[in-house]
């Protein structure tokens, strides 16, 4: 059954793209148009007809590009220019993301910060994943408004699992346990304010979220349709066309084969009930798809907790 | 320049003498109270590991563990690093600390959750917190982002190659000591990026995620050629085969006796010439046997360095020790894989 949202909760809609042959097709992707053939295209259908359903028709505000996953995959300085640029022509705002980092990745990170901090454009916002990157932005280029990305959300998001707990009912205040961040403890609001982060973002967990965002004072968002499970800087396709002796290891070279495979895994039957059993892999991250029931109660939480932005990814992020 | 400390993992007090004597320079161990478990059962573990076989359960085996150590003049180290905790939990991980430290002596206390390390600080405990791998702290200016809230040390994370953690090091230039894994327990992701429980009743997700029938699809909707599957298919089962030997190799040793798994002791001549402070064997579960021969043949590489061999020689050295040149020369078993260790040297060996 559609679970309705109060107009004034959900804001604002944000369109994120990790691709930069994306951007050609941005007014398809705002459209909401299937963009990937195969397997892809049917899930990107599904994923639609479900946030539609739930969520209303999009009232696009802010376009997301980067990549969150690997640092390999970070946007040049021309390529989150053209962004900008595809953003603002669509009348949107522009958002970076970022991901976890190696001191390498800083130091490319590094001109990216320095172009769009160059913009003084007050609407342009970072993602940052990795307490490193939020110090430099902090730092070097405080006009630049600090978002903390999904990943530096710790919560348990084990799907073989977590379904299984919150079926169950888990005793005591283990479920309590499991739907609440620390990000929004007294302590790390002050952490976040010295920063100037005002905004937490979220994958759409499958226990749920239990936090009033509103009464905090602290913007949310929560990312749809895909949420990730475990990422890590060895990656297994990126490794393909290396030789034996040199395969998954964080220096592996790669060419980038993310851009070329996803892998579907399907779970044997696990011990616990109700798990999850398929899984997407693209690069050096899984993740779990979220069907419509999984959306509806994204909404749900949504307008119980005040998470006021939607970030739609038109595709797995990586 | 000082020399390593060797941290090794404790799992009840009666390993203290063992490991002590066998040249363990560090102590870490895990307390999960019963009230912890009565509150969260065993879904929602206090630290990163499952609170049966690899914790104490009360204060007073800390307070006696604490005790055998500090008899040999060896500090212990408490681990409080589940990757998040929430406001409730801080109050009770709050006195839990306070007892740690003023009742049992505790010496340090290892932290991943920000919130829970602001906690600690803010008692007065910066710099007896240590960071956890499970912080992810990847890069110097994370490193500073942790020194910037006044710990005392900061391990490195698993995922790092042997060329960061030395510009890491570089870069910290000694400001807060640093420590890096040498042995024991891999991860095929970032640990602190991994969102699943490693509970005995399911196993760890990248050992099942690695066996889990899989379909790969092209991205542009088209199947991949019968070829081109069948690489693919050979590919990720030598993938899964580097998971296995990340995960002890099946519990499996060398036909010297030594247990096998993830390995970085030919590292540690190039940790020493970056100026880490401690190395780490990690698995507070394992049993004793397999603490004890870890932490011999960690104490043994060190040993050799001590003598002044030439880092090339270190490193042909621990291959020797380690009883699986095979194994070293495919990197399949390596944390670190760069100029010093095992790989690059294979026509050496």
């Amino acid at each position: 059954m559609p679970i309705s949202m109060p107009e004034s909760i959900m804001t604002e809609w944000a369109l994120a793209l990790f691709r930069p042959s994306d951007l050609a097709d941005l007014p398809a992707h705002l459209r909401l148009e299937p963009s990937r053939p195969g397997l892809a295209r049917a899930r990107q259908a599904d994923a639609r007809a479900a946030v539609v359903d739930r969520f209303g028709p999009p009232a696009w505000q802010r376009l997301y590009f980067g990549q969150e996953f690997c640092e390999r995959r970070a946007p040049s300085v021309s390529e989150v220019r053209r962004a900008y640029s595809a953003a603002v022509s669509a009348g949107l705002a522009f958002t970076l993301l970022t991901s976890y980092v190696s001191d390498d990745g800083v130091d490319r990170l590094r001109p990216v910060l320095a172009w769009l901090s160059g913009l003084e454009d007050a609407r342009v916002e970072v993602v940052a994943n990795d307490w490193g990157v939020v110090r430099v932005v902090a730092r070097e280029h405080a006009g630049l408004r600090l978002v903390l990305g999904r990943l530096m959300n710790r919560m348990l998001r084990d799907p073989r699992i977590v379904p299984g707990l919150v079926e169950a009912r888990a005793p005591g205040d283990a479920l309590a346990a499991l739907r609440q961040p620390s990000l929004t403890a007294p302590v790390s609001r002050l952490l976040l304010a010295r920063f100037g982060i005002g905004r937490v973002e979220f994958d759409n967990l499958i226990q749920g979220l239990d936090t009033d965002f509103r009464a905090i004072g602290l913007g949310a968002s929560v990312y749809v349709p895909y949420g990730y499970v475990v990422s890590g800087r060895a990656c297994a396709i990126g490794s393909l066309n290396q030789p034996a002796a040199d395969q998954f290891h964080v220096g592996a070279a790669c060419r980038r084969e993310c851009l070329q495979y996803t892998v579907t895994r399907r779970a044997d039957p696990l011990p616990v009930a109700g798990g999850h059993h398929e899984y997407l892999e693209r690069g050096n991250t899984c993740f779990y798809l979220q069907d419509a029931d999984a959306i509806g109660r994204a909404a749900a939480v949504a307008s119980r907790s005040g998470i006021d932005r939607l970030v739609y990814q038109a595709d797995l992020p990586v | 320049m000082s020399a390593m400390k060797v941290l090794a993992p404790v799992s009840s007090p009666d390993e203290v003498e063992m490991l002590v004597e066998s040249g363990a320079g560090e102590l870490y161990c895990g307390l999960v109270p019963p009230d912890w478990i009565r509150a969260y059962s065993g879904a929602v573990w206090l630290n990163r590991r499952s609170p049966a076989g690899a914790n104490l359960s009360s204060l007073d085996a800390l307070a006696l563990l604490v005790a055998r150590a500090h008899a040999h003049g060896v500090p212990v180290f408490l681990t409080l690093n589940a990757p998040v905790y929430i406001e409730q939990q801080l109050t009770y991980l709050a006195d839990l600390a306070r007892q740690a430290v003023a009742t049992c002596g505790i010496d340090g206390l290892i932290v991943s959750d920000t919130a829970l390390l602001l906690t600690l600080a803010d008692m007065g405990l910066g710099p007896r917190l240590h960071v956890s791998s499970v912080a992810s702290a990847l890069n110097t200016e994370a490193v500073r982002f942790y020194q910037d809230l006044g710990v005392g040390r900061v391990i490195l994370p698993r995922g790092l190659g042997l060329d960061e953690v030395g510009r890491i090091s570089a870069e910290v230039a000694g400001a807060v000591p640093l420590e890096a894994f040498v042995l024991y327990d891999g991860c095929a992701f970032e640990e602190g990026l991994c969102h699943t429980l490693h509970h005995h009743r399911v196993g760890a997700f990248c050992v099942d995620l690695a066996r889990w029938d899989a379909t790969v699809e092209r991205t542009d909707g088209e199947r991949p050629a019968p070829a081109e599957a069948a690489r693919l298919e050979a590919h990720f089962a030598r993938h899964r085969e580097w998971i296995w030997h990340l995960n002890a190799c099946g519990a499996t040793v060398s036909s010297g006796g030594m247990p096998l798994g993830a390995c970085g002791v030919c590292a540690m001549p190039a940790f020493r010439r970056f100026g880490i402070h401690a190395v780490k064997i990690a698995g507070r579960q394992a049993s004793p046997l397999r603490k004890l021969l870890g932490l011999k043949l960690v104490r043994a590489v060190l040993a050799h360095m001590e003598t002044g061999s030439a880092d090339e020689d270190v490193v042909r050295w621990a291959v020797r020790a380690r009883g699986m040149h095979e194994i070293c020369a495919s990197g399949v078993m390596c944390y670190y894989r760069g100029p010093f260790t095992a790989p690059r040297l294979e026509a050496d060996i």
